[in-house]
C-alpha cells in the first residue's frame, strides 16, 4: 500500500478535529461538553472519582463519534469504539478479545504497518497518516485511512488510531482510474489511427507530386513539341512560298532560254536546240535540287559547280580532251535567285569552254575561282585553251544567255579577257545578294 | 441576534487597531475553565501586547452562542481574527503551542 501523502482536505479536518478534542481531554483540559440540549459539566469532588468520571465521559464522547477509534499496545486491543467494530462487521467485545488488531487488516499490509508501530516506538520518522487495507469478517476487502500517534493509556505507551472508512472513495477513484485507463487507451488506439492515416496520406501527396512533376515534364515537352511544330509550319510555309517563286524563277529562266533558242532556230536543227535546251534545263534541275535540299537557304556555290562539272566531264565523247576543272576557291555564298542566276551562268560558261577552248588539244583545264572586290562579287572562269581573236563578239546561244542574265538578274556585267587563254569575268554587286534583296 | 452582534464587533475590532478578535468560552468558574481566562490575560498583556479584542462566554449562561460556533467542549478559544478561524481547546496551559496557533494560517489545536 502506498502512503497518503494528501488526503481528502475535508476528512484531513475532521481527523484533525476528533484528535485535537481526545488530546484535550487526555489531558484533563475539559470542563464541559456541550450539547443540543445541555452543558454537561465533567466536575469530581475527588482527583480519583474526577478521573474516573472524566474517563467516562471521554469513552462516551469517543463512542458516540463517527469515526472508528481503536487504542492498542503492540496491537492489542485496548478499546475500541462502535464504529471501529461497525467498520470491520465484528462487536466490540470480539475485537477486543482478538490478540492483535492486525488480524482485521489485509495480509500484504501486515509487515508495513508493523513497521510502521515500531519505527513511532523508537522515535523515528514514519507516516502518521496512510490508507491501508483492511477486511471485514465476512471477507469482503474494504479501504481505510488512518492517523496515529502515541498516547498514554493507564501509565504506559500505547497507539491510538482514528480510522476512517474510505472503500466508497477507493472504488469511485477505481472507476475514474478505469475510465481514464480506457479512455488513455482509446486516445493511443485514435493516435495510431491517426499516424497511420498521416503516412498515408504523405505517402499519396508524394504520389500527387510525383504525379503533378510528371506531369508538367509533359506539359512542357508538349509545348516544346508545339512550338516546334508551329516553327516547322512556318517554315513550311515559308518554304512553300520559296518553292513556288523558284519555280516560277526556274520557269522565267526556261522561257527566257527558250526565247534565245527560238531567235536561233534558223541556225540549227531541232534536234540540236532541244537537246541544248534539255542539257540547260538540267542544270537549272541540279542548282535547284541544292537549293531545296538546304531549304533554299544562301548557297554556296562551289557545291554547284561540283555536280555541274562532274556531269559536263561526263558528256564527254571518245577522243575528246582530257578536261581538269579546278574550283577550290571558288566558293561564294549566295540566295537563291542570284544563285541560279550565277549556277546557269558558270554552267555555260564551263559548256562554252569544253566545246570551244581545246580544239586539238589532248588535255586542257578550267579555272574557277570567287571573290569579293569592294562592293562586287567577282566570279571568273578562266581556260588555258585556244583563246579567241581580238575584236571577236561573242554571239553564241550559251553566251547570249550569260549576258541576259548577268544583266537582268545580276545587275552586273560580263567581260571577256584575253589570258592564257580565256578569262570570263562576272561581276555583280553584293547588294544583290544581300539579305532583304528581291528574290 | 448573536451572529450579528458577533459581525458587529468584528467589524469594530478589524477597524480599530486591534490585531486579534478571540472568543473564550469557558463553563462558570470551572478549574480548566479559570485557568484559561488567566494564561489568556497572561498572553494579551505579554505576546500580543494588548493589540488583541477578547470576548468570553460563559456557556453556563447561555451555551446558544457555542452552539452557533459548533463549540463542543469548554474551555475553547476561537482567534476569529485575523482569518482563518482557529480553534484551541483545553486551558491554554502550553502558552508556546497557544502562540504557534494563534499565529498559525489555520486549523484545530
Amino acid at each position: 500500500m502506498t502512503e497518503t501523502p494528501r488526503l481528502d482536505p475535508l476528512l484531513q479536518a475532521r481527523l484533525e478535529e476528533s484528535d485535537a478534542l481526545l488530546q484535550a481531554l487526555y489531558r484533563g483540559e475539559v470542563d464541559a461538553v456541550v450539547s443540543d440540549t445541555a452543558v454537561w459539566l465533567l466536575r469530581a469532588q475527588q482527583a480519583e472519582s474526577a478521573l474516573l468520571a472524566s474517563e467516562a465521559r471521554f469513552r462516551d464522547l469517543v463512542e458516540g463519534s463517527i469515526q472508528g477509534v481503536i487504542v492498542h499496545r503492540h496491537f492489542r486491543p485496548l478499546f475500541v469504539n462502535s464504529a471501529y467494530a461497525m467498520l470491520f462487521g465484528y462487536t466490540t467485545a470480539e475485537i477486543l478479545a482478538m490478540g492483535s488488531n492486525l488480524e482485521l487488516l489485509a495480509p500484504h499490509e501486515r509487515a508495513r504497518l508493523q513497521a510502521y508501530h515500531e519505527a513511532h516506538l523508537r522515535g523515528e520518522a514514519a507516516p502518521a497518516y496512510y490508507e491501508c487495507q483492511g477486511v471485514r469478517k465476512d471477507g469482503v476487502p474494504i479501504w481505510l485511512e488512518m492517523r496515529v500517534r502515541l498516547i498514554d493509556w493507564d501509565g504506559a505507551s500505547a497507539t491510538q488510531a482514528v480510522v476512517v472508512d474510505v472503500t466508497a472513495r477507493k472504488r469511485a477513484e477505481e472507476q475514474v482510474q478505469r475510465a481514464c485507463e480506457v479512455l488513455e487507451q482509446q486516445v493511443r488506439e485514435r493516435t495510431a489511427a491517426l499516424e497511420q492515416t498521416n503516412v498515408e496520406l504523405r505517402m499519396e501527396i508524394a504520389e500527387r507530386r510525383r504525379g503533378e512533376t510528371t506531369l508538367a515534364q509533359r506539359n512542357q515537352e508538349l509545348m516544346a513539341l508545339y512550338e516546334r511544330v508551329k516553327r516547322d509550319r512556318a517554315l513550311k510555309a515559308t518554304l512553300l512560298k520559296e518553292l513556288n517563286h523558284r519555280v516560277r524563277n526556274n520557269l522565267s529562266a526556261v522561257i527566257g532560254i527558250l526565247e534565245v533558242e527560238r531567235e536561233r532556230a534558223h541556225l540549227r536543227t531541232a534536234d540540236e536546240a532541244l537537246a541544248a535546251c534539255a542539257a540547260r534545263l538540267k542544270s537549272i534541275a541540279h542548282a535547284h535540287d541544292i537549293l531545296a535540299s538546304g531549304d533554299f537557304a544562301p548557297t554556296d556555290l562551289r557545291d554547284f559547280i561540283g555536280v555541274v562539272a562532274g556531269a559536263t566531264l561526263g558528256q564527254e565523247g571518245t577522243g575528246a580532251p582530257h578536261i581538269d576543272i579546278a574550283f577550290d576557291q571558288a566558293s561564294l555564298k549566295l540566295p537563291p535567285k542570284p544563285f541560279l542566276a550565277l549556277a546557269c551562268i558558270t554552267n555555260e560558261l564551263i559548256l562554252n569552254a569544253v566545246k570551244h577552248a581545246f580544239h586539238g588539244r589532248a588535255r586542257g583545264q578550267i579555272e574557277i575561282r570567287a571573290w569579293e572586290e569592294a562592293d562586287q562579287y567577282i566570279l571568273e572562269v578562266r581556260d588555258d585553251g585556244i583563246g579567241f581573236a581580238a575584236g571577236a563578239e561573242a554571239v553564241g546561244t550559251g553566251l547570249e544567255i550569260v549576258a541576259t542574265l548577268c544583266g537582268t538578274d545580276l545587275r552586273g556585267d560580263c567581260r571577256f579577257l584575253r589570258g592564257d587563254g580565256t578569262i570570263a569575268r562576272i561581276a555583280f554587286p553584293k547588294a544583290i545578294a544581300a539579305p532583304g534583296a528581291a528574290p | 441576534m448573536h451572529e450579528e452582534r458577533a459581525r458587529e464587533r468584528i467589524s469594530k475590532a478589524v477597524g480599530s487597531e486591534a490585531s486579534y478578535v478571540l472568543w473564550l468560552f469557558v463553563a462558570g468558574d470551572e478549574g480548566n475553565s479559570r485557568r484559561a481566562r488567566e494564561n489568556l490575560m497572561r498572553l494579551c498583556e505579554g505576546c500580543l501586547q494588548g493589540r488583541s479584542e477578547i470576548v468570553i462566554y460563559d456557556v453556563l449562561k447561555d451555551f446558544q452562542p457555542a452552539l452557533e460556533h459548533r463549540v463542543l467542549v469548554t474551555p475553547t478559544l476561537i482567534r476569529v481574527w485575523p482569518l482563518p478561524r482557529v480553534t484551541i481547546l483545553g486551558n491554554l496551559s502550553d502558552i508556546a503551542k497557544v502562540v504557534a496557533a494563534l499565529r498559525s494560517d489555520g486549523g484545530k489545536r
